[in-house]
């Protein structure tokens, strides 16, 4: 291996290999890529067909639940990072027992059907349940708010958020912090000045996974926040809400095409960001 | 090099092909929904004939949420004189169902829980003949099993605080429980400021009657509107207040055979099978009002 690669680079053979492979791996990736792009064009295509695709958008029902939407994912973002940062942390440099437990703990919600957290929450901070029983006593009633909603999407999407991370806090060489600690500078100073930016293009990429998770969480809030027009019903709510009603598909696609392109455009500042960061550090 | 040229061709290959098939798509769904028509012509046809073979096949029943014990019951009567038939379910809110219907999701029959929302179908052609009536039910109110809101009486609905939930608007029992509580508004005896004081405390509009129900079992509502005969499916897990009378809607349900259906004989049996006294004595034994 070691005299290989003198004369060849491992990269430029995994390159050769790769260009050998191309028409081979053409055709399942062809139809991949048709599998996932022709029903999103076909969306944008039929909301266009249908038209007062305006009209329907700047319906207060369509309105009310963007409003939610962008309001309750980007707070869930904020709890997200507040509480995940540290727990990424911990479970990526920590030595602890249990660290291997907690890391599954913390996957499980990405594994669990969505409806699954729903249940667990309603049966939790439900008004009848453990939590929830003891918050009413201080008079404080989650279910049917939008707490229930931020609650929810938290439940689902800040795991995407520690697991990115913590990967990337892993993949960070330790001398780098013991280089800053032999100088003298405080653990924290070096958390902050050190690692968390070397970590910057996993932190926005798991912020933006988060995010993006958060905005589109249905299953949970319907079963654990309910449905209610400018206080619990979200984009993906209001779509499933449209396409039972008498709106109907035209309802649900208009209210999709949104969602949509607020994803897209997140997805591709998150790529632009990571590039940028990727190239000055 | 190669490589970049043998990607930026396939790019190009890919997304000519993506237009093209989306386009497909998007033009082809009016398409798509019209060719079971024909089928269902031809299958007409196999009706008319006099001598009948025995039924085979599957049946799948797209019906409202609040027939799911009974349908189940009666599908299962229904297969026990028809070995050859499965029955299947698609249970929803009728809206929802209405909605699915639309979209040419594959059912052979359709049974409602209001007329508005047969009639939806019927008058997009998405049924066959005229719907029948097989039962009716009734409205009720209901509260958690111990009631902690104190709710006596519809009157109660509106005392400020209550946590109500209701069903959507264009679910059944949602839009019935909005006539309701028009009615009753209108009653002198309960005064104009009853609506907005009753609708104010609407928490959530549910997807369908089952959904109303667990969240009044669970206690995370005060109060909820349903079928009498849910309220008889939860049993004592929940407490039910009537509706007074005068206020008081009779839900209707009709079914039809789904004009789409590709078993139009078995589709047409099971029809008249939830009309015959023995599946109407599963309805009766549920809490259901005859048809008639």
């Amino acid at each position: 291996m070691s005299t290989n690669s003198a004369a060849e680079h491992p990269r430029v053979v995994a390159v050769r290999r790769a260009w050998s492979l191309g028409w081979i791996f053409a055709s399942p990736s062809l139809l991949f890529g048709a599998f996932v792009l022709v029903p999103l064009i076909a969306l944008a295509i039929r909301g266009w067909q249908d038209g007062q695709v305006m009209e329907r958008l700047l319906s207060p029902f369509v309105l009310h639940a963007l409003r939610l939407s962008v309001v309750t994912s980007t707070l869930t973002l904020v709890l997200a990072l507040v509480f995940g940062v540290p727990a990424a942390y911990l479970l990526a440099r920590g030595r602890f027992r249990g660290r291997q437990l907690l890391t599954i703990l913390v996957e499980l919600p990405m594994v669990l059907p969505p409806t699954v957290a729903g249940v667990a929450l309603l049966v939790a901070f439900g008004r009848r349940g453990a939590i929830g029983a003891a918050l009413v006593e201080m008079g404080i009633e989650v279910s049917f708010t939008t707490t229930a909603v931020i609650l929810a999407q938290l439940f689902v999407s800040a795991p995407f958020l520690v697991r990115s991370l913590q990967a990337g806090f892993e993949a960070i060489d330790p001398t780098y912090e013991q280089v800053s600690a032999t100088l003298g500078v405080s653990e924290l100073r070096t958390f902050l000045r050190v690692t968390l930016p070397l970590a910057r293009p996993a932190l926005l990429s798991g912020a933006v996974l988060c995010w993006t998770r958060a905005l589109s969480e249905l299953g949970a809030t319907l079963i654990f926040a309910g449905n209610f027009e400018g206080r619990t019903q979200t984009m993906p709510l209001a779509i499933i809400t449209a396409f039972e009603s008498s709106a109907g598909l035209s309802g649900a696609i208009a209210i999709s095409l949104v969602l949509l392109v607020v994803a897209s455009i997140l997805l591709v500042v998150a790529r632009l960001a990571q590039r940028r960061s990727r190239g000055s550090s | 090099m190669r490589f970049d040229t043998f990607s930026r061709s396939a790019t190009v290959g890919l997304l000519a092909v993506l237009m093209a098939l989306a386009v497909a798509c998007s033009g082809g769904a009016p398409e798509s929904a019209a060719t079971p028509t024909v089928a269902a012509t031809s299958a007409a046809t196999a009706v008319a004939s006099p001598t009948t073979p025995p039924l085979s096949g599957k049946v799948t029943v797209f019906a409202a949420s609040s027939l799911t014990e009974s349908f189940k019951n009666i599908a299962a009567a229904f297969q026990k004189a028809n070995p050859g038939v499965t029955v299947e379910f698609n249970f929803a809110a009728s809206s929802a169902l209405e909605a699915q219907l639309k979209q040419a999701a594959p059912a052979d029959v359709f049974a409602s829980a209001d007329t508005a929302n047969m009639d939806k179908a019927a008058g997009k052609s998405l049924i066959d003949g005229t719907p029948a009536t097989f039962a009716r039910n009734l409205p009720v109110i209901v509260v958690p099993a111990d009631n902690r809101a104190g709710i006596a009486s519809a009157k109660d609905l509106s005392k400020a605080g209550t946590k109500i939930v209701l069903a959507g608007p264009d679910v059944p029992i949602g839009n019935y429980a909005r006539q309701i509580i028009d009615k009753l508004a209108a009653d002198p005896a309960y005064g104009a400021a009853y609506k907005d004081a009753t609708m104010n405390n609407v928490v959530s509009n549910e997807a369908n009657v089952r959904a109303v129900l667990a969240k009044i079992e669970l206690g995370e509502a005060d109060a909820g509107i349903v079928y009498k005969t849910d309220a008889l499916v939860s049993g004592a897990r929940v407490k039910t207040i009537a509706v007074p009378d005068s206020a008081n809607v009779i839900a209707v349900y009709p079914i039809a055979v789904v004009k789409a259906t590709k078993n139009r004989d078995a589709a047409a049996a099971f029809v008249q099978f939830v009309r015959s006294s023995e599946a109407q004595a599963l309805l009766e034994a549920a809490g259901f009002d005859s048809a008639s």
